[in-house]
This record gives structure tokens, C-alpha cells and sequence, in this order.
């Protein structure tokens, strides 16, 4: 029976025990290390566009990728846009709040940032644009109501308030357009508050700014291209190592919408009055563009 | 057993131990690789939108009492294209109503030197078409005599006009109510400035809404603690400021802050100029102590104390007029035909007014009369002698005196009268400040007030001298007429226009009686510029009329633009009532000849009478007799003329204003039998060296002529203006 049993000789213990006790784990380690700890991200949203419900429902699923995804660490967000609608703006500042709670958000400001398209970019941890930019912008625009309602009534047609069919009176919606210009500034003064070196005066004329300008205002934190955004972006999220991922790409594909925001710009223009001119809009209209 | 169990956990453990370790190694490697360490996210700041706050406009309690009852009419313009609803005055014609006034529109086609005549005060908003200077003159004259403007201008209340861009496309530019404004106030000392003023720091909800407490005390101000103007412009000029803006309240167009005006005072505080309309407007009448200031703004309309002219017939009396035949016509005349038709012209014209005019035996101490009579009535009415008298007026009437064969002359006792020393017989009427003058040939029309009653007094030599008379003041029609403030002298002969002088823009001269013995001139004066164009052009629809404008005013002179396609046809009485006329057909073309036959035989009639006239445009002439020829540039032909001043001699001016098209050709002018031709076309246009600018100079005793067979805003402005300039300065030189 002993006989029967032939020990492996010691070389070959030595082996298997050096096999099981060091090249199994090293490996189950590198294994585990290449599943637990992927290779950070920084993720890059572009976002050239009006601020419409369209483009803030296609913005707010870049949203969702990046911090849904474990991969991408940071996120560098690209803005060249006019601002657009009111609650559609807001929507996304929010998001872009509820992002930056799970990891860093630099805002890269290509050609312009106003308007509603600055309200998004206050919600960045670390603002750039370029020197020649356009950043600010402050403010709201829209049309009042015609008086028509407060002049005439039906007797057919009927409701039960006097602001039933318009909402209230030609000075509540002033007002009430004040109340939302005030509510952009103090968003815009909850994230950037000790950083500003402008006052609320300044900030609410609606001027827009250069980007040098805007940096000594404080509207931007720094002046750069949109490769130290992500730079800053890494720094902020402790990356000594990264790769920079296209979220746009990820999310879409390659498929480039192909139309300018321009052409958004004039849709949302020429929405033939009615919808037009019953918006309220965080939106800065070049004078060129704007309509008589 | 035990020692070796030890060696053995210990082995073990040690075993697991690097197990571990060589297991986590790869990951912390890793991760350090990757991380500098672990991120740990910031909290983030939520803007606390609750607490933002909704800013608020205080609406007190407003009670419209207390106040002056006024009288009178107040005429309202909504004939100078003024952007203005028409229940949005409601609120200051609701407190007028209240004051006992009442309110007439001044609509596109009426006169207002006609419907001042009947009014207290004139309300003018946000035009966007400019007063003519007959206009203007009426106003002033309205003011003089108490009636009170109130001119409001508005930044929110533009226009748009069409214009074309370099590729003939029309698009619209923004026009505000400044200009047009200010041709009114400009006379009256004020000026609006074409901004807005606002203020980012406080406000009544938005930056155009600009809080006002700084007032100067004033009728106007009483009761102001803070008025609320919503979009305003400021007021660059004005006698007395009356309101004005905090030092944070910024111009939007100078950038100016602090110091701007919103309310003022001109024309010896008879014309108030306020910057903003909409705060008279529902519901912005309610913020703060709005509603205060228009009871004010109605107050100062009321307080208008109107005086009345002759002019102003016969808006000048009382709702019950007497009407009174002197005593000794009625008996001598015994309600002649003519008489009792006058009697029933000027009854209907009182009726058109809404008065009533009675015919009755004796003056009545109550009631405003009108007294009609010939002078040999006069020692028949010792009322009507007292009144001569009281004017230092004295008759002397021989023929009426030979006519009862009575030698001596008839004189007045109650004057010192100068005895004529003429014969054969003759009827003088002395006139202090004009000596003796020719009865037969003047109307006497006397107006004052005796005893608190407007009188009217028409004194004629014969029953036609009377008639005339009268119909001028029916027609309201004094031309030629000597007017001081009491007494009026007219020729007897009197052909009253056809159109009647309220259709005309003719003012009604109210000089100093003393001023001068001769007649009035009836010519407005200044330069007509006709825009000929029918609204439209071969290539661009503009005449040139405008730059003219501009030039013409730069020289001194009134300006009037005359448009043929708004206006209709210029006459010749209208041609004649201007010292110039500059006839812009820009490239408009009549199918035949440009300008229109019937305009260019007007044109030549007048020239005839010895007109100065600039012709300007690119198709003058006769189509089947024109070539047309390529225009690119124009080159100094005589530069010692006067027309050629600030040119040098062979200079070429290229014309750059080309628009819709760049094959610009307009006819080649012939204009070889002119007295010089001052410009040429350049060298590099078509049919080079021929005539450009032709100047003719009495070819009707003292006319002139200046041809220009181009619209002159083709050329470049600096040399547009000097060539507009040289030519005014020469068809104007005596």
C-alpha cells in the first residue's frame, strides 16, 4: 500500500505549492484588478444646440450615460449654445446637478454659453471658455399677453375666473418674468457665489461678455482649450490615468444630427407666433437674427 | 504535537497570508496606477429658489377730486400717423370729461389750423409723421394765445418703414416718434431723445420700468411721491424739468447715468412734454401715484385760458350770438337781398359750430353781438362810434355828405378828424399808426371784449365792401388783410380761393398792423420738395426728396416735402406760396414724359412768373426723344461756377450709391442750349462728357433752373451735400 503511494517528488511540491499559493492569486488578482478597476474615463458631452425639449430630452440621455456609467470618472461638458426654453434649461441644470453629486463636471464654453446656455454652464464645477467666447447674457425674454383677454369676454363662452383662459393679467406676467430672471441669477449665484466679482446689478443688465471678460467678472473660472477642461476634469476626479471617451458617440453612434443650431434658432423663430410668442425664453438672440 | 501544530498554522496562515496578498496586489497596483486616490464628490450647492422673492408695485387708492372745472375743446392728433389705440386714452380723457372738457381727433385730411380755432388744448402722441411748418406756426400761434400742448412721445411706440437692400430686397427698419415730435417741440424749447432710459437696480419689475421720486415743485407734481414710467425716453431739453430720474437710471443711448428727464415744461409753461405714454394707459395708470399725476397732467389741459381772435371766428362768441343790423342800413337798405343772405351764411355758420346766431334790434348787455353796418350807419349807433373812438378810429365821409348836399364834411364830434383837402369828394378812414386811407377800398372788422361779451363789429364803405367782409370772416380767410390785436383792415376786393383756405396750408397771417401798410404776402415761404414718384420707380423708389430735405433746412430754409403719390397734384397757388420749388422724380418714369405733361406745363407756368426750380431726376424728358446710357460717374465741367464750389476743376466723383441694380442708365440729357452745363458724365460712363447738372438763369425774368439728370443720392453723401448746398445757395441768391 505504501508502496503504491509515490510521493511527488519535492521539486514538484514545491511547484504546485508556489502554483497554488502565488501564481493562482497573482493571477485571480490581475484578473479581478483588470474586472474591478477598468480604465478611468473622462467623458466628453458636446452639446451645440437651442435649448428646446428636443435637445434637452437628447442632452439628458448623454446625462444618464455618463453617470450611470462606472467607467466614466469625469465628465467634460462642451457648450456652444444660445440658451433656448425656460423649464427645458432648468431641467438640465438640475440634471447636471444631480451628476456632479456622483463625480466631477468641467464645462468647456466653445463660442457661446449665453443665456440659458450659461445657465448650464453654472452648474459645472470648473467653468473655461475661450477668450473670445460668448458668456453671459443674464436674463429672460417673451411676450406679454395681449389685453384682449382683460378687455372682452364671451357669454358662450365661459369660465369660471377672470385668469382662467389667460393666467393671470399683462402685470403678473411681467412680474412673474422678473421672478424668473431673479431665480436664474440665484442659480446662478448658488454655484458661483464667492467666485463672482459682479453684482447682481451687473449680472441682471443682460450684457453678454467676452470670455476674458467673463473671467474677471467670475463667470468663468479659466481661460483654455477644451483638452485642459479635461485635464481639470481628471485632476478633479484624482486620475493619474485616463482615457477620454466620446459620450455623444457612445450614445448615438456616429450619426452627426448635421443641422446647425442655427437652423433650431429659426425653427424655434418661426414656430409661427402663437407658440413663439407664448414662450418664455432664457435665450440670447444675436441681433442680426432677431426679428423685428 | 503541538509545536508542529504551531509551525503548521503558522506555515499556513503565512500561506493565505501571501495569498491574499498577491491576490489584492493586481488591484492596488492598479488603482494606483489609475487613481491618485479615491474621489470623494463635493457636496453641491441647490439655489434656494423659494426664497427668491416677487417683487411688487404698490396700487393705492386713487380718488379723482378736488379739481378745477375748465372749459373748452381739446383736439386730439391722430393725423400724424400716431401709434396709439383708440381706447387707450381713456383714462386721460376720463379725468378731461370730468374737468368739463370735451375732445375732438384730428384725423388724416383735416386742418388743424382750422381745429385750433375752436380749442383749448392740442394732445399729441407718439407720431410718426413730422408737422409741416404751416402747422408748427399754427401751434405756436395757439400757444401765444393760452392754449396748452401736451406732447407725449414713447420708445414703444414705433413704426416700420420699407427699405431695400443692396440685392433690391425689402426689409423693415424701426422708425420712433422722436423726429416727428420733435418738429413740434423743438419751437416750444424741448427735445426728446431717441433712447429709453432704465435701471437694473430698481425697478418696478422689470429694467424699462423705472421708479421716479425726484420732482421739481410744480402744479404738475403736487402729490407725487413716486410715478412709475414704463419704457421711457428722456428729454435732452426743456424749460423746467419736472421730473427726473435717479442717478442710477441710464440712458440707452448716450449711456449717460443720472440727470435724465422724463417730464418738462417749454413754451413759457404752456407745453408739457412727457416721455412715456404707457403709464397713462390701463393698468399701469394704477402703480404708484400714476393715476395722481394724469389728474394733473388733466388739470394743467383745464387750466388752459384760451384768448380768442378774429381767426378763431366764430368759434371766438358764446353758444347765443345776437346779430345786429346797424340803424340806418336796416332803415336805408331795408334788408336788402344781400343783406339778409349774409345774415343767413353766418347763421349757418354759427349752426356748423354748434351756436346759435339771432338776429336782433339792439345790443344786448348779456350776450355777444355781431354788428353789421356801412360806415355812413356809424353816426347812427352811438355804441358803434364809441367803439371807433375807443380805437382812436375817425371817419370822414364826404360823399355821404354831398349826398344830403350838406358842404362840410361829415366828421365824428367825438374825433379830432383830419380834413381832406382833396376834391373831388372823398371818403377817408383815419387809422391811428396808418394815417388816412381810401374808405371805399377797406373793410373795417373790429373784435374785443366790453363788459365781459365778445363783439363784433364789420364796417364796410358799400354794401359789396360788406358782403366781402363778411364772407372772409365766414371763410376765416384774412389774407391781405391788416390784423392787430383789436382791428382788422381788408381790401374790399376779396375772391376767395377756390378750394377755400382751410384746405390750403396757407397760415393765416396775423401780423402787426403797424409792421407795414402793404398787403401780406400770401407765399408760405421756403422750399417745396416734390417727391414725384407715384410710390414707385424703375429701379428704387427713392426720389432724392429727403437728402434735398436735409440740405435745404442745413441752408436755412423751410423745407416742405410734397409726396404726388400721397398728396395728389401740386397747383400752382401751391407752387407760388413757396420761394423755390425742387422737383425729385428720383427714377421714377411716366410712360411719355417725366415729369407728367400737365406737372411740367405747372412747372413752366411758374417758372414763367419767375420760379426757381431744381429738376432732378434719372428719366427727365421725353421717352421717344431720350438714350439712355450707362452712369457710373460724373466729372467737374465748370468749376468757376458756383455750383461747382468745394470741386475741383475736372473732378470725378464715381457714384457708389448703386442698389437694386448696377446697370444703372438713366437718360442722357441734351442740354446744349443751357446756360452753362456744370457737370458732365465721367469717363467711365457711357455717352462721356455729355450733360449731367445744367443751370439755366433768367430765361423768364428772373428764373432759374437747375437740371440734374440723376437721383443725387447716388453719389457719395460729402459730395451729395456739398453739390445740394452750392445749388440752394445759388437758385436762392437775389
Amino acid at each position: 500500500m505504501n508502496k503504491a503511494f509515490t510521493p511527488l517528488p519535492s521539486a514538484l511540491q514545491s511547484m504546485a505549492r508556489f502554483i497554488l499559493w502565488v501564481i493562482f492569486p497573482l493571477l485571480v488578482g490581475i484578473i479581478l484588478a483588470l474586472l474591478l478597476v477598468p480604465v478611468p474615463q473622462v467623458g466628453i458631452i458636446r452639446f451645440e444646440d437651442v435649448i428646446w425639449s428636443e435637445s434637452a430630452a437628447q442632452l439628458s440621455l448623454l446625462l444618464d450615460r455618463a453617470r450611470s456609467d462606472p467607467n466614466i470618472r469625469a465628465v467634460v461638458l462642451e457648450i456652444d449654445s444660445p440658451g433656448g426654453e425656460v423649464t427645458a434649461t432648468e431641467e438640465l441644470y438640475y440634471r447636471l446637478l444631480e451628476l456632479r453629486q456622483t463625480k466631477p463636471l468641467v464645462v468647456s464654453i466653445d463660442w457661446m454659453a449665453a443665456s440659458g446656455g450659461y445657465y448650464m454652464a453654472a452648474a459645472g464645477e470648473h467653468i473655461f471658455a475661450k477668450p473670445g467666447s460668448t458668456v453671459g447674457n443674464i436674463g429672460v425674454i417673451s411676450f406679454l399677453p395681449s389685453t384682449n383677454q382683460q378687455r372682452f369676454t364671451d357669454e358662450d363662452y365661459v369660465s369660471t375666473g377672470p385668469f382662467k383662459f389667460s393666467g393671470g393679467s399683462r402685470g403678473d406676467y411681467m412680474r412673474q418674468i422678473e421672478l424668473i430672471k431673479l431665480g436664474f441669477l440665484e442659480s446662478v449665484f448658488a454655484q458661483r457665489g464667492s467666485k463672482l466679482r459682479a453684482d447682481r446689478e451687473t449680472l441682471s443688465s443682460g450684457e453678454v461678455f467676452l470670455g476674458m471678460q467673463a473671467l474677471q467678472l467670475g463667470l468663468i473660472d479659466e481661460l483654455g482649450a477644451s483638452s485642459e477642461a479635461v485635464r481639470k476634469a481628471s485632476d478633479l476626479a484624482q486620475l493619474a490615468r485616463y482615457q477620454v471617451v466620446d459620450v455623444n458617440a457612445l450614445v448615438y453612434g456616429d450619426e452627426e444630427s448635421g443641422e446647425s443650431y442655427d437652423d433650431d434658432l429659426q425653427a424655434l423663430l418661426a414656430h409661427n407666433d402663437s407658440a413663439w410668442q407664448q414662450g418664455l425664453y432664457y435665450l440670447y438672440i444675436e441681433p442680426e437674427k432677431r426679428r423685428p | 504535537m503541538t509545536k508542529i501544530d504551531i509551525r503548521t498554522l503558522f506555515k499556513t496562515l503565512s500561506r493565505v497570508f501571501l495569498f491574499v496578498i498577491l491576490l489584492i496586489l493586481p488591484l492596488l497596483l492598479r488603482a494606483g496606477y489609475y487613481y491618485h486616490r479615491f474621489y470623494v464628490p463635493r457636496s453641491v450647492p441647490r439655489p434656494d429658489h423659494a426664497a427668491v422673492e416677487l417683487p411688487t408695485v404698490a396700487q393705492p387708492t386713487f380718488d379723482d377730486a378736488d379739481f378745477c372745472q375748465g372749459e373748452g375743446r381739446v383736439i386730439i392728433d391722430r393725423a400724424h400717423d400716431n401709434t396709439l389705440d383708440e381706447t387707450e386714452l381713456n383714462v386721460l380723457l376720463a379725468r378731461l370729461t370730468a374737468r368739463g372738457m370735451d375732445s375732438a381727433s384730428l384725423t388724416p385730411g383735416d386742418n388743424l389750423a382750422d381745429m385750433l380755432h375752436n380749442a383749448s388744448a392740442l394732445i399729441v402722441i407718439a407720431p410718426h409723421q413730422s408737422f409741416y411748418s404751416w402747422e408748427i406756426r399754427a401751434v405756436e400761434s395757439f400757444v401765444e394765445r393760452g392754449g396748452r400742448v401736451l406732447l407725449v412721445a414713447d420708445p414703444g411706440r414705433y413704426s416700420y418703414r420699407f427699405e431695400y437692400d443692396e440685392y433690391g430686397y425689402e426689409y423693415m427698419v424701426p422708425n420712433s416718434d422722436v423726429a416727428a415730435i420733435n418738429s413740434l417741440a423743438s419751437p416750444f424749447g424741448l427735445s426728446f431723445a431717441d433712447d429709453y432710459i432704465y435701471n437694473t437696480a430698481t425697478h418696478a419689475g422689470n429694467y424699462q420700468y423705472v421708479i421716479l421720486q425726484d420732482f421739481a415743485p410744480n402744479q404738475l407734481t403736487t402729490g407725487l411721491d413716486s410715478v412709475i414710467f414704463y419704457a421711457a425716453h428722456s428729454i435732452a431739453a426743456g424749460e423746467q424739468k419736472l421730473i427726473t430720474a435717479d442717478d442710477h437710471t441710464t440712458s440707452s443711448l448716450s449711456e449717460q447715468t443720472g440727470g435724465l428727464t422724463t417730464m418738462s415744461l417749454g413754451g413759457d409753461g404752456q407745453v408739457l412734454a412727457v416721455a412715456d405714454f404707457t403709464f397713462m394707459t390701463e393698468p399701469y395708470n394704477t402703480s404708484a401715484d400714476n393715476n395722481r399725476l394724469i389728474a394733473n397732467i388733466a388739470d394743467f389741459i383745464a387750466a388752459a385760458e384760451r384768448s380768442y381772435r378774429l381767426s378763431d371766428f366764430p368759434y371766438l362768441f358764446a353758444d347765443e350770438v345776437d346779430l345786429i343790423l346797424l340803424p340806418g342800413q336796416a332803415e336805408k337798405s331795408a334788408f336788402a337781398p344781400e343783406v339778409i343772405d349774409q345774415s343767413y351764411i353766418l347763421q349757418s355758420s354759427f349752426e356748423s359750430a354748434g351756436k346759435t346766431l339771432r338776429l336782433q334790434g339792439q345790443l344786448d348787455d348779456e350776450r355777444d353781438a355781431i354788428l353789421i353796418g356801412l360806415y355812413n350807419n356809424v353816426e347812427f349807433s352811438p355804441q358803434v362810434g364809441e367803439i371807433l373812438l375807443s380805437q382812436g378810429i375817425s371817419l370822414t365821409l364826404e360823399t355821404a355828405e354831398r349826398e344830403r348836399a350838406t358842404p362840410t364834411p361829415t366828421s365824428l364830434s367825438y374825433t379830432q378828424t383830419p380834413t381832406p383837402t382833396q376834391t373831388p369828394a372823398r371818403d377817408w378812414l383815419h387809422v391811428p399808426g396808418l394815417g388816412q386811407v381810401e374808405a371805399k377800398e377797406i373793410a373795417l372788422i373790429y373784435h374785443g371784449r366790453k363788459d365781459g361779451r365778445q363783439l363784433l363789429m364789420a364796417l364796410a364803405f358799400s354794401q359789396d365792401g360788406l358782403n366781402a367782409a363778411i364772407q372772409r370772416l365766414i371763410l376765416g380767410d384774412f389774407t391781405r388783410c391788416l390784423m392787430d390785436e383789436n382791428l382788422t383792415l381788408c381790401p374790399t376786393s376779396y375772391e376767395p380761393s377756390e378750394e377755400g383756405p382751410s384746405l390750403t396750408p396757407t397760415p393765416t397771417p396775423e401780423g402787426d398792423l403797424y409792421a407795414t401798410p402793404t398787403p401780406a404776402p400770401a407765399a408760405e415761404g421756403g422750399i417745396l420738395i416734390v417727391a414725384d414718384d407715384d410710390g414707385e420707380g424703375v429701379y428704387e423708389w427713392w426720389t432724392s426728396a429727403y437728402d434735398f430735405e436735409s440740405i435745404v433746412r442745413d441752408s436755412g430754409y423751410q423745407a416742405t416735402i410734397w409726396s404726388t403719390s400721397w398728396d395728389g397734384d401740386v397747383t400752382l397757388e401751391q407752387m407760388q406760396s413757396y420761394d423755390a420749388l425742387i422737383w425729385c422724380t428720383g427714377d421714377y418714369q411716366e410712360e411719355t414724359f417725366t415729369p407728367a405733361e400737365d406737372d411740367l406745363v405747372t412747372i413752366s407756368t411758374y417758372l414763367e412768373g419767375g420760379g426757381r426750380v431744381i429738376l432732378s431726376g434719372a428719366f427727365l424728358g421725353d421717352a421717344e426723344d431720350r438714350e439712355s446710357g450707362l452712369l457710373l460717374d460724373m466729372q467737374v465741367a465748370k468749376a468757376d461756377h458756383p455750383l461747382s464750389e468745394g470741386f475741383e476743376a475736372e473732378q470725378i466723383i464715381t457714384l457708389e450709391r448703386f442698389t437694386a441694380n448696377e446697370d444703372y442708365s438713366p437718360f442722357v440729357l441734351d442740354e446744349t442750349d443751357s446756360e452753362a452745363i456744370v457737370f458732365t458724365r465721367g469717363p467711365a460712363s457711357e455717352s462721356a462728357g455729355a450733360a449731367l447738372i445744367a443751370v439755366d438763369k433768367d430765361e423768364y425774368p428772373g428764373s432759374k433752373t437747375i437740371f440734374i439728370g440723376f437721383p443725387i443720392y447716388l453719389m457719395p453723401w460729402e459730395e451729395e451735400y456739398q453739390l445740394g448746398l452750392n445749388a440752394i445757395s445759388w437758385l436762392m441768391e437775389e
